[in-house]
Protein backbone atom coordinates (compact mmCIF):
# COMPACT_ATOMS: atom_id res chain seq x y z
CA UNK A 1 0.00 0.00 0.00
CA UNK A 2 2.66 2.35 1.00
CA UNK A 3 5.62 3.53 -1.01
CA UNK A 4 8.21 5.69 -0.10
CA UNK A 5 9.81 7.84 -2.33
CA UNK A 6 11.90 11.31 -2.09
CA UNK A 7 12.80 14.10 -3.25
CA UNK A 8 16.06 14.91 -2.64
CA UNK A 9 16.50 11.87 0.27
CA UNK A 10 14.95 10.71 3.44
CA UNK A 11 17.61 12.50 5.82
CA UNK A 12 17.18 16.08 3.67
CA UNK A 13 13.21 15.41 3.38
CA UNK A 14 12.79 14.82 6.80
CA UNK A 15 14.90 18.56 7.38
CA UNK A 16 13.75 20.87 4.48
CA UNK A 17 10.18 19.57 3.53
CA UNK A 18 8.89 17.82 6.82
CA UNK A 19 10.89 19.24 9.55
CA UNK A 20 11.41 23.04 8.28
CA UNK A 21 7.57 24.35 8.54
CA UNK A 22 8.03 23.60 12.45
CA UNK A 23 11.14 24.88 12.47
CA UNK A 24 10.69 28.28 11.05
CA UNK A 25 6.81 28.43 13.03
CA UNK A 26 9.21 28.53 16.05
CA UNK A 27 11.53 30.68 14.59
CA UNK A 28 8.63 32.96 13.56
CA UNK A 29 7.10 32.73 17.28
CA UNK A 30 10.23 33.22 18.85
CA UNK A 31 10.72 36.36 16.56
CA UNK A 32 7.50 37.50 17.47
CA UNK A 33 8.33 37.59 21.51
CA UNK A 34 11.77 38.63 20.99
CA UNK A 35 12.64 40.47 18.20
CA UNK A 36 11.70 44.04 16.69
CA UNK A 37 9.51 43.80 13.44
CA UNK A 38 12.19 44.32 11.99
CA UNK A 39 13.27 40.80 11.26
CA UNK A 40 10.11 40.75 9.23
CA UNK A 41 12.15 43.10 6.50
CA UNK A 42 15.18 40.71 7.49
CA UNK A 43 13.62 37.07 6.34
CA UNK A 44 12.41 38.99 3.06
CA UNK A 45 16.77 39.94 2.46
CA UNK A 46 17.56 36.63 3.53
CA UNK A 47 15.19 34.09 1.99
CA UNK A 48 12.34 35.76 -0.40
CA UNK A 49 15.55 38.10 -2.66
CA UNK A 50 17.52 34.87 -3.10
CA UNK A 51 14.44 32.82 -3.98
CA UNK A 52 13.28 35.20 -6.31
CA UNK A 53 16.82 35.06 -7.68
CA UNK A 54 17.24 31.70 -7.73
CA UNK A 55 14.83 31.15 -10.88
CA UNK A 56 16.40 33.39 -13.17
CA UNK A 57 18.98 30.87 -12.43
CA UNK A 58 16.73 27.93 -12.88
CA UNK A 59 15.34 29.75 -16.26
CA UNK A 60 19.01 30.67 -17.70
CA UNK A 61 21.75 29.37 -15.83
CA UNK A 62 21.82 26.19 -17.96
CA UNK A 63 22.31 27.09 -21.73
CA UNK A 64 20.10 24.29 -23.46
CA UNK A 65 17.52 25.05 -21.28
CA UNK A 66 16.83 28.84 -21.93
CA UNK A 67 15.25 28.41 -25.43
CA UNK A 68 12.92 26.57 -24.16
CA UNK A 69 11.68 29.16 -21.65
CA UNK A 70 12.81 32.20 -23.37
CA UNK A 71 9.43 32.85 -25.53
CA UNK A 72 7.10 32.94 -22.06
CA UNK A 73 9.54 34.27 -20.17
CA UNK A 74 10.26 38.05 -22.38
CA UNK A 75 6.47 38.16 -23.35
CA UNK A 76 5.67 37.78 -19.08
CA UNK A 77 8.38 40.26 -18.33
CA UNK A 78 7.27 42.91 -21.05
CA UNK A 79 3.74 42.84 -19.90
CA UNK A 80 4.62 42.48 -16.46
CA UNK A 81 6.92 45.58 -16.12
CA UNK A 82 4.06 47.39 -18.27
CA UNK A 83 1.31 46.72 -16.15
CA UNK A 84 3.29 47.33 -12.86
CA UNK A 85 4.19 50.68 -14.22
CA UNK A 86 0.89 51.58 -15.17
CA UNK A 87 -0.74 49.76 -11.68
CA UNK A 88 1.68 52.06 -9.96
CA UNK A 89 0.33 55.15 -11.98
CA UNK A 90 -3.31 54.47 -12.17
CA UNK A 91 -4.46 51.56 -10.54
CA UNK A 92 -2.57 51.11 -6.95
CA UNK A 93 -5.35 49.01 -5.44
CA UNK A 94 -5.71 46.31 -8.23
CA UNK A 95 -1.93 46.07 -8.11
CA UNK A 96 -1.83 45.59 -4.76
CA UNK A 97 -4.42 43.16 -4.85
CA UNK A 98 -2.81 41.27 -8.13
CA UNK A 99 0.60 40.84 -5.90
CA UNK A 100 -1.30 39.54 -2.83
CA UNK A 101 -3.79 37.19 -4.46
CA UNK A 102 -1.26 35.90 -6.85
CA UNK A 103 1.52 35.43 -3.78
CA UNK A 104 -1.44 33.29 -2.60
CA UNK A 105 -1.75 31.29 -5.89
CA UNK A 106 1.95 30.96 -6.07
CA UNK A 107 2.38 29.78 -2.71
CA UNK A 108 -0.22 27.15 -3.30
CA UNK A 109 0.57 25.96 -6.31
CA UNK A 110 4.51 25.41 -5.16
CA UNK A 111 3.39 22.99 -2.18
CA UNK A 112 0.93 21.08 -4.82
CA UNK A 113 3.89 20.95 -7.51
CA UNK A 114 5.97 19.49 -4.76
CA UNK A 115 3.61 16.98 -4.09
CA UNK A 116 3.24 15.95 -7.26
CA UNK A 117 7.32 15.48 -7.15
CA UNK A 118 6.49 12.96 -4.22
CA UNK A 119 4.54 10.99 -6.44
CA UNK A 120 6.86 11.06 -9.77
CA UNK A 121 9.86 10.18 -7.28
CA UNK A 122 7.82 7.12 -5.71
CA UNK A 123 5.79 6.25 -8.31
CA UNK A 124 2.48 6.35 -6.64
CA UNK A 125 -1.14 7.43 -7.13
CA UNK A 126 -3.45 6.97 -10.00
CA UNK A 127 -2.96 8.85 -13.12
CA UNK A 128 -6.14 11.12 -12.00
CA UNK A 129 -4.22 11.77 -8.29
CA UNK A 130 -2.78 14.87 -10.43
CA UNK A 131 -6.30 16.52 -10.28
CA UNK A 132 -7.47 15.74 -6.81
CA UNK A 133 -4.70 16.49 -5.43
CA UNK A 134 -4.92 20.12 -6.75
CA UNK A 135 -8.49 20.07 -5.74
CA UNK A 136 -7.74 19.31 -2.38
CA UNK A 137 -4.75 21.94 -2.50
CA UNK A 138 -7.51 24.55 -3.57
CA UNK A 139 -10.28 23.84 -0.79
CA UNK A 140 -7.76 23.31 1.82
CA UNK A 141 -5.80 27.17 0.60
CA UNK A 142 -9.52 29.20 0.26
CA UNK A 143 -10.15 27.71 3.61
CA UNK A 144 -7.64 28.85 5.02
CA UNK A 145 -7.97 32.74 3.24
CA UNK A 146 -11.61 32.29 3.63
CA UNK A 147 -11.88 31.25 7.51
CA UNK A 148 -8.73 32.39 9.49
CA UNK A 149 -8.86 35.57 11.56
CA UNK A 150 -6.02 36.76 9.90
CA UNK A 151 -7.34 36.82 6.08
CA UNK A 152 -11.09 37.24 7.04
CA UNK A 153 -9.68 40.87 7.69
CA UNK A 154 -7.58 41.31 4.32
CA UNK A 155 -10.43 40.48 2.08
CA UNK A 156 -13.29 42.05 4.32
CA UNK A 157 -10.96 45.06 3.75
CA UNK A 158 -10.48 44.50 0.23
CA UNK A 159 -14.13 44.12 -0.38
CA UNK A 160 -15.01 47.50 1.27
CA UNK A 161 -12.18 49.24 -0.58
CA UNK A 162 -14.33 48.18 -3.86
CA UNK A 163 -17.34 49.03 -2.01
CA UNK A 164 -19.26 46.23 -1.73
CA UNK A 165 -21.50 45.48 1.41
CA UNK A 166 -20.34 43.12 3.50
CA UNK A 167 -22.02 42.49 6.95
CA UNK A 168 -21.78 39.71 9.56
CA UNK A 169 -24.61 37.46 7.95
CA UNK A 170 -22.22 37.41 4.68
CA UNK A 171 -19.16 36.58 6.53
CA UNK A 172 -20.32 33.87 8.04
CA UNK A 173 -22.49 32.07 5.00
CA UNK A 174 -18.60 32.61 3.38
CA UNK A 175 -17.54 30.91 5.57
CA UNK A 176 -19.80 27.85 6.31
CA UNK A 177 -20.15 27.79 2.58
CA UNK A 178 -16.11 27.21 2.53
CA UNK A 179 -16.38 24.67 5.28
CA UNK A 180 -19.11 22.64 2.94
CA UNK A 181 -16.93 22.97 -0.02
CA UNK A 182 -13.34 21.99 1.77
CA UNK A 183 -15.44 18.70 3.41
CA UNK A 184 -16.90 17.56 0.25
CA UNK A 185 -13.38 17.80 -1.16
CA UNK A 186 -11.66 16.05 1.75
CA UNK A 187 -14.22 13.34 1.19
CA UNK A 188 -13.39 13.44 -2.67
CA UNK A 189 -9.99 12.93 -1.60
CA UNK A 190 -10.34 10.03 1.00
CA UNK A 191 -12.81 8.27 -1.73
CA UNK A 192 -10.30 8.76 -4.76
CA UNK A 193 -7.73 7.37 -2.33
CA UNK A 194 -9.46 4.35 -1.26
CA UNK A 195 -9.86 4.17 -5.06
CA UNK A 196 -6.73 4.07 -6.07
CA UNK A 197 -5.39 1.54 -3.35
CA UNK A 198 -8.12 -1.06 -4.69
CA UNK A 199 -6.87 -0.50 -7.98
CA UNK A 200 -3.38 -1.39 -7.33
CA UNK A 201 -1.85 2.15 -6.53
CA UNK A 202 0.33 3.12 -3.76
CA UNK A 203 0.81 5.53 -1.83
CA UNK A 204 4.05 7.74 -0.89
CA UNK A 205 3.62 8.70 2.64
CA UNK A 206 6.12 11.38 2.25
CA UNK A 207 3.50 13.35 -0.16
CA UNK A 208 1.38 13.31 2.80
CA UNK A 209 3.19 14.63 5.53
CA UNK A 210 5.09 17.17 3.65
CA UNK A 211 1.02 18.62 2.77
CA UNK A 212 0.14 17.74 6.66
CA UNK A 213 3.51 20.00 7.71
CA UNK A 214 2.88 22.64 5.22
CA UNK A 215 -0.99 23.05 5.81
CA UNK A 216 -0.50 23.30 9.56
CA UNK A 217 2.02 26.56 9.50
CA UNK A 218 -0.45 27.82 7.24
CA UNK A 219 -3.50 26.95 9.22
CA UNK A 220 -1.46 27.58 12.68
CA UNK A 221 -0.33 30.83 12.00
CA UNK A 222 -3.48 31.94 10.67
CA UNK A 223 -5.42 30.79 13.27
CA UNK A 224 -4.11 30.92 16.43
CA UNK A 225 -1.50 34.05 16.04
CA UNK A 226 -2.87 37.71 15.42
CA UNK A 227 0.52 38.75 13.70
CA UNK A 228 1.08 39.25 10.50
CA UNK A 229 4.57 39.00 11.34
CA UNK A 230 4.52 35.31 12.42
CA UNK A 231 2.43 34.29 9.25
CA UNK A 232 4.94 36.66 7.31
CA UNK A 233 8.22 34.92 8.96
CA UNK A 234 6.57 31.73 8.89
CA UNK A 235 5.28 31.81 5.32
CA UNK A 236 7.84 32.95 3.59
CA UNK A 237 10.93 31.23 5.45
CA UNK A 238 8.98 27.96 4.40
CA UNK A 239 8.25 28.96 0.57
CA UNK A 240 11.22 30.57 0.32
CA UNK A 241 13.94 28.02 1.58
CA UNK A 242 12.31 25.05 -0.03
CA UNK A 243 12.21 26.91 -3.35
CA UNK A 244 16.12 27.60 -2.61
CA UNK A 245 16.72 23.67 -1.80
CA UNK A 246 14.81 23.13 -4.88
CA UNK A 247 16.50 24.68 -7.06
CA UNK A 248 19.64 24.38 -5.92
CA UNK A 249 19.09 20.20 -5.99
CA UNK A 250 17.81 20.60 -9.60
CA UNK A 251 20.49 22.60 -11.04
CA UNK A 252 22.53 20.39 -9.70
CA UNK A 253 21.72 17.66 -10.89
CA UNK A 254 20.98 19.17 -14.46
CA UNK A 255 24.88 20.50 -14.36
CA UNK A 256 25.69 17.01 -13.59
CA UNK A 257 23.88 15.41 -16.18
CA UNK A 258 24.83 18.11 -18.62
CA UNK A 259 28.75 16.77 -17.57
CA UNK A 260 27.83 13.76 -18.49
CA UNK A 261 26.45 14.65 -22.08
CA UNK A 262 29.88 16.06 -22.91
CA UNK A 263 28.25 19.80 -23.13
CA UNK A 264 31.34 21.05 -21.57
CA UNK A 265 32.81 22.26 -25.27
CA UNK A 266 29.61 24.16 -25.47
CA UNK A 267 30.29 25.80 -22.17
CA UNK A 268 30.63 29.69 -21.73
CA UNK A 269 33.11 31.36 -18.80
CA UNK A 270 29.60 32.11 -16.95
CA UNK A 271 28.15 28.92 -17.13
CA UNK A 272 31.51 27.32 -15.95
CA UNK A 273 30.97 29.53 -12.89
CA UNK A 274 27.23 29.42 -12.50
CA UNK A 275 27.95 25.13 -13.02
CA UNK A 276 30.74 25.20 -10.29
CA UNK A 277 28.08 26.77 -7.74
CA UNK A 278 25.98 23.94 -7.98
CA UNK A 279 28.56 21.54 -6.49
CA UNK A 280 28.39 20.71 -3.13
CA UNK A 281 32.20 21.98 -2.81
CA UNK A 282 31.30 25.42 -3.83
CA UNK A 283 27.86 25.77 -1.84
CA UNK A 284 29.15 29.60 -0.38
CA UNK A 285 29.90 30.49 -4.00
CA UNK A 286 25.74 29.89 -4.57
CA UNK A 287 24.87 31.81 -1.19
CA UNK A 288 27.26 33.90 -1.93
CA UNK A 289 25.11 34.98 -5.78
CA UNK A 290 21.70 34.59 -3.08
CA UNK A 291 23.14 37.39 -0.50
CA UNK A 292 24.68 39.54 -3.49
CA UNK A 293 21.40 39.78 -4.98
CA UNK A 294 19.65 40.90 -2.08
CA UNK A 295 22.26 43.43 -1.21
CA UNK A 296 22.15 44.68 -4.28
CA UNK A 297 18.31 45.36 -4.68
CA UNK A 298 18.09 46.61 -0.88
CA UNK A 299 20.58 49.45 -2.26
CA UNK A 300 19.14 50.00 -5.12
CA UNK A 301 15.38 50.71 -3.82
CA UNK A 302 16.98 53.08 -1.61
CA UNK A 303 16.35 51.01 1.54
CA UNK A 304 19.14 50.33 4.43
CA UNK A 305 21.15 47.60 4.99
CA UNK A 306 19.88 47.50 8.45
CA UNK A 307 16.90 45.49 7.55
CA UNK A 308 19.51 42.54 7.58
CA UNK A 309 20.08 42.20 11.11
CA UNK A 310 16.66 41.08 12.22
CA UNK A 311 16.27 44.02 14.53
CA UNK A 312 18.76 43.09 16.46
CA UNK A 313 21.70 45.78 15.41
CA UNK A 314 20.15 49.12 16.18
CA UNK A 315 22.70 51.43 16.40
CA UNK A 316 20.13 53.99 16.51
CA UNK A 317 18.90 52.90 19.70
CA UNK A 318 21.33 54.37 22.20
CA UNK A 319 21.03 57.91 20.52
CA UNK A 320 17.14 57.60 20.25
CA UNK A 321 16.63 59.35 23.72
CA UNK A 322 16.53 63.17 24.06
CA UNK A 323 19.11 64.65 26.68
CA UNK A 324 16.46 67.75 27.03
CA UNK A 325 19.03 69.41 29.76
CA UNK A 326 21.45 69.81 27.28
CA UNK A 327 19.47 70.49 25.07
CA UNK A 328 19.64 68.23 22.65
CA UNK A 329 17.07 66.21 21.08
CA UNK A 330 16.69 62.23 19.61
CA UNK A 331 18.63 61.30 16.57
CA UNK A 332 16.39 61.60 13.52
CA UNK A 333 15.68 59.18 11.00
CA UNK A 334 18.45 60.14 8.21
CA UNK A 335 21.41 60.80 10.88
CA UNK A 336 20.89 57.53 12.58
CA UNK A 337 21.18 55.77 8.91
CA UNK A 338 24.30 58.00 8.22
CA UNK A 339 25.66 56.19 11.35
CA UNK A 340 25.09 53.26 10.64
CA UNK A 341 26.82 53.62 7.04
CA UNK A 342 29.50 55.30 8.23
CA UNK A 343 29.76 52.35 11.24
CA UNK A 344 29.61 49.54 8.12
CA UNK A 345 32.88 51.48 6.62
CA UNK A 346 34.27 51.74 9.46
CA UNK A 347 34.20 48.30 10.40
CA UNK A 348 36.34 47.16 7.66
CA UNK A 349 38.51 50.28 8.35
CA UNK A 350 38.87 48.60 11.64
CA UNK A 351 40.43 45.47 9.72
CA UNK A 352 43.12 47.78 7.91
CA UNK A 353 43.79 49.43 11.62
CA UNK A 354 44.47 45.80 13.52
CA UNK A 355 46.28 44.56 10.01
CA UNK A 356 48.53 47.38 9.57
CA UNK A 357 49.71 46.55 13.36
CA UNK A 358 51.47 43.75 12.41
CA UNK A 359 52.36 43.45 8.53
CA UNK A 360 54.87 46.63 8.91
CA UNK A 361 57.29 45.72 11.33
CA UNK A 362 60.24 47.76 10.27
CA UNK A 363 62.70 45.08 13.04
CA UNK A 364 60.72 42.42 11.14
CA UNK A 365 63.98 40.93 8.56
CA UNK A 366 61.31 39.62 5.77
CA UNK A 367 59.93 43.27 5.58
CA UNK A 368 63.23 44.95 5.63
CA UNK A 369 64.33 42.76 2.46
CA UNK A 370 61.87 44.09 0.24
CA UNK A 371 61.64 47.71 1.93
CA UNK B 1 2.04 31.65 -34.11
CA UNK B 2 -1.59 31.77 -34.66
CA UNK B 3 -3.59 33.78 -32.46
CA UNK B 4 -5.22 30.84 -30.62
CA UNK B 5 -1.92 28.90 -30.51
CA UNK B 6 -0.82 32.10 -28.58
CA UNK B 7 -3.94 32.27 -26.31
CA UNK B 8 -3.32 28.47 -25.39
CA UNK B 9 0.31 28.94 -24.36
CA UNK B 10 0.47 32.10 -22.57
CA UNK B 11 -3.45 31.25 -21.20
CA UNK B 12 -2.15 31.38 -17.44
CA UNK B 13 -0.82 34.69 -18.11
CA UNK B 14 -3.52 36.43 -19.67
CA UNK B 15 -6.04 34.76 -17.35
CA UNK B 16 -4.06 36.54 -14.25
CA UNK B 17 -4.05 39.95 -16.64
CA UNK B 18 -7.70 39.70 -17.40
CA UNK B 19 -8.82 39.30 -14.01
CA UNK B 20 -6.60 42.28 -13.14
CA UNK B 21 -7.85 44.42 -16.08
CA UNK B 22 -11.58 43.86 -14.50
CA UNK B 23 -10.25 44.84 -11.39
CA UNK B 24 -8.36 47.88 -12.69
CA UNK B 25 -11.81 49.23 -14.65
CA UNK B 26 -13.57 48.86 -11.58
CA UNK B 27 -10.83 50.71 -10.03
CA UNK B 28 -10.51 53.64 -12.63
CA UNK B 29 -14.34 53.87 -13.03
CA UNK B 30 -14.98 53.70 -9.63
CA UNK B 31 -14.54 56.53 -6.83
CA UNK B 32 -11.55 55.49 -4.88
CA UNK B 33 -9.34 57.68 -2.00
CA UNK B 34 -5.88 57.42 -3.04
CA UNK B 35 -2.49 58.15 -1.01
CA UNK B 36 -1.38 61.87 -2.14
CA UNK B 37 -4.53 62.80 -3.76
CA UNK B 38 -7.63 65.65 -2.32
CA UNK B 39 -10.39 63.33 -1.63
CA UNK B 40 -13.37 65.85 -1.86
CA UNK B 41 -15.28 65.90 1.37
CA UNK B 42 -18.01 63.72 0.66
CA UNK B 43 -15.55 60.49 -0.83
CA UNK B 44 -13.27 61.58 2.96
CA UNK B 45 -17.06 60.49 4.51
CA UNK B 46 -17.53 57.73 2.45
CA UNK B 47 -14.46 56.23 3.07
CA UNK B 48 -14.54 56.72 7.20
CA UNK B 49 -18.08 55.31 7.15
CA UNK B 50 -16.93 52.46 5.36
CA UNK B 51 -13.42 51.83 7.83
CA UNK B 52 -15.98 52.02 10.55
CA UNK B 53 -18.28 49.62 9.46
CA UNK B 54 -15.56 47.07 8.62
CA UNK B 55 -13.94 47.64 12.07
CA UNK B 56 -17.39 46.89 13.39
CA UNK B 57 -17.50 43.45 11.96
CA UNK B 58 -13.73 42.87 12.68
CA UNK B 59 -14.15 43.47 16.08
CA UNK B 60 -17.83 41.45 16.31
CA UNK B 61 -16.29 38.42 14.59
CA UNK B 62 -13.26 38.24 16.97
CA UNK B 63 -13.76 40.59 19.91
CA UNK B 64 -10.98 38.95 21.61
CA UNK B 65 -8.36 39.51 18.94
CA UNK B 66 -5.41 41.87 19.43
CA UNK B 67 -6.91 43.97 16.93
CA UNK B 68 -10.20 44.29 18.18
CA UNK B 69 -8.76 45.68 20.83
CA UNK B 70 -6.44 48.20 19.29
CA UNK B 71 -9.46 49.47 17.82
CA UNK B 72 -11.56 50.02 20.98
CA UNK B 73 -8.47 51.66 22.83
CA UNK B 74 -8.07 53.92 20.07
CA UNK B 75 -11.48 55.41 19.85
CA UNK B 76 -11.31 55.84 23.86
CA UNK B 77 -7.77 57.80 23.16
CA UNK B 78 -9.71 60.02 20.27
CA UNK B 79 -13.33 60.48 22.45
CA UNK B 80 -14.26 63.75 23.22
CA UNK B 81 -12.96 63.89 25.98
CA UNK B 82 -10.59 61.08 25.97
CA UNK B 83 -11.46 58.01 28.26
CA UNK B 84 -7.69 57.85 28.60
CA UNK B 85 -7.63 54.34 31.58
CA UNK B 86 -9.82 52.59 29.49
CA UNK B 87 -7.63 53.40 26.43
CA UNK B 88 -4.30 52.39 27.98
CA UNK B 89 -6.10 48.75 29.44
CA UNK B 90 -7.32 47.78 26.02
CA UNK B 91 -3.89 48.97 24.46
CA UNK B 92 -2.09 46.86 27.68
CA UNK B 93 -4.49 43.92 26.74
CA UNK B 94 -3.55 43.87 22.88
CA UNK B 95 0.23 44.43 23.90
CA UNK B 96 0.14 41.55 25.78
CA UNK B 97 -1.08 39.21 23.22
CA UNK B 98 2.20 40.41 21.07
CA UNK B 99 0.35 42.40 18.66
CA UNK B 100 3.79 44.32 17.41
CA UNK B 101 2.87 44.40 13.88
CA UNK B 102 0.87 47.12 14.19
CA UNK B 103 2.70 50.17 14.58
CA UNK B 104 -0.22 52.64 15.47
CA UNK B 105 -0.82 49.84 18.69
CA UNK B 106 2.57 51.21 20.05
CA UNK B 107 2.31 54.59 19.03
CA UNK B 108 -0.59 55.44 20.39
CA UNK B 109 -0.14 53.49 23.55
CA UNK B 110 2.60 55.62 24.28
CA UNK B 111 0.86 58.60 23.52
CA UNK B 112 -2.11 58.00 25.96
CA UNK B 113 1.22 56.86 28.78
CA UNK B 114 2.25 60.89 27.70
CA UNK B 115 -1.37 61.82 28.23
CA UNK B 116 -1.99 60.64 31.49
CA UNK B 117 0.65 61.82 32.60
CA UNK B 118 2.63 58.60 33.81
CA UNK B 119 6.37 57.75 34.86
CA UNK B 120 8.77 59.12 32.84
CA UNK B 121 10.49 55.49 32.79
CA UNK B 122 6.99 53.82 31.61
CA UNK B 123 6.59 56.62 28.56
CA UNK B 124 10.31 55.91 27.33
CA UNK B 125 9.91 52.37 27.74
CA UNK B 126 6.63 52.13 25.75
CA UNK B 127 8.49 55.06 23.35
CA UNK B 128 11.47 53.08 22.84
CA UNK B 129 9.64 49.93 22.40
CA UNK B 130 7.58 51.81 19.23
CA UNK B 131 10.78 52.67 17.85
CA UNK B 132 12.76 49.71 18.36
CA UNK B 133 9.39 48.16 16.15
CA UNK B 134 9.95 50.90 13.86
CA UNK B 135 12.98 52.50 13.50
CA UNK B 136 11.82 54.48 10.33
CA UNK B 137 8.38 55.08 10.90
CA UNK B 138 6.96 58.76 9.91
CA UNK B 139 4.41 59.07 12.30
CA UNK B 140 5.22 61.86 14.80
CA UNK B 141 7.00 61.21 17.67
CA UNK B 142 4.42 60.29 20.87
CA UNK B 143 5.24 63.06 22.69
CA UNK B 144 4.68 65.85 20.25
CA UNK B 145 1.78 63.79 18.72
CA UNK B 146 -0.11 64.05 22.09
CA UNK B 147 0.93 67.61 22.66
CA UNK B 148 -0.93 68.10 18.88
CA UNK B 149 -3.97 65.73 20.50
CA UNK B 150 -4.28 68.10 23.45
CA UNK B 151 -4.17 71.28 21.28
CA UNK B 152 -6.75 70.10 19.34
CA UNK B 153 -8.92 68.82 21.98
CA UNK B 154 -8.67 72.54 23.65
CA UNK B 155 -9.43 73.79 20.93
CA UNK B 156 -12.88 72.11 20.04
CA UNK B 157 -13.87 72.29 23.47
CA UNK B 158 -13.49 76.46 23.10
CA UNK B 159 -15.13 76.60 19.68
CA UNK B 160 -17.97 74.51 21.67
CA UNK B 161 -18.22 76.70 24.33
Amino acid sequence: MFQSGYIINRRYDLLVFVGLPFLILAFALASYNWFSSVVLASVGLWVTLPHQMVTWLRVGAVPEDWPNYREPFLIGMVLIVATTLFGLIYAPITLLLLVTMWDHQHALMQQYGFSRIYDFKAKTGAPTTGKFDLLLSWALYINLFLTTPLFTRFWIRELNNFHVPVSIPVVNAVQIASYTLLAIAVVAYLGHLIMSVRNGYRINPWKFAFLGASYFLWYFAAWHTDSILVFGIAHRGMHGIQYIVMVYIYLKRRFERRATEGAKNRTSFLTHWLSKAFQPKFLWMFLGICLMYAVFLQLLSGQSLYDFGLGIFNVSDAYSKAIPAAGIGAISKGESFDIYAALLINVCGLMHCYTDSFIWKVRDKKVQADL
Amino acid sequence: MKPLEFIKKHRFLLTVYGLATLIALLELTGDFYKDGEEPTLQLRREKILRNEERETIESTLYPESASAGYYRGRDYLFAQPPELDKARQEFEKAIRRGYKSHEMLLHHYAVTLVLLGEDEDEIETAIVNWRWNYPRSNIAPPRAFAAQLTASLRQSLQSRN
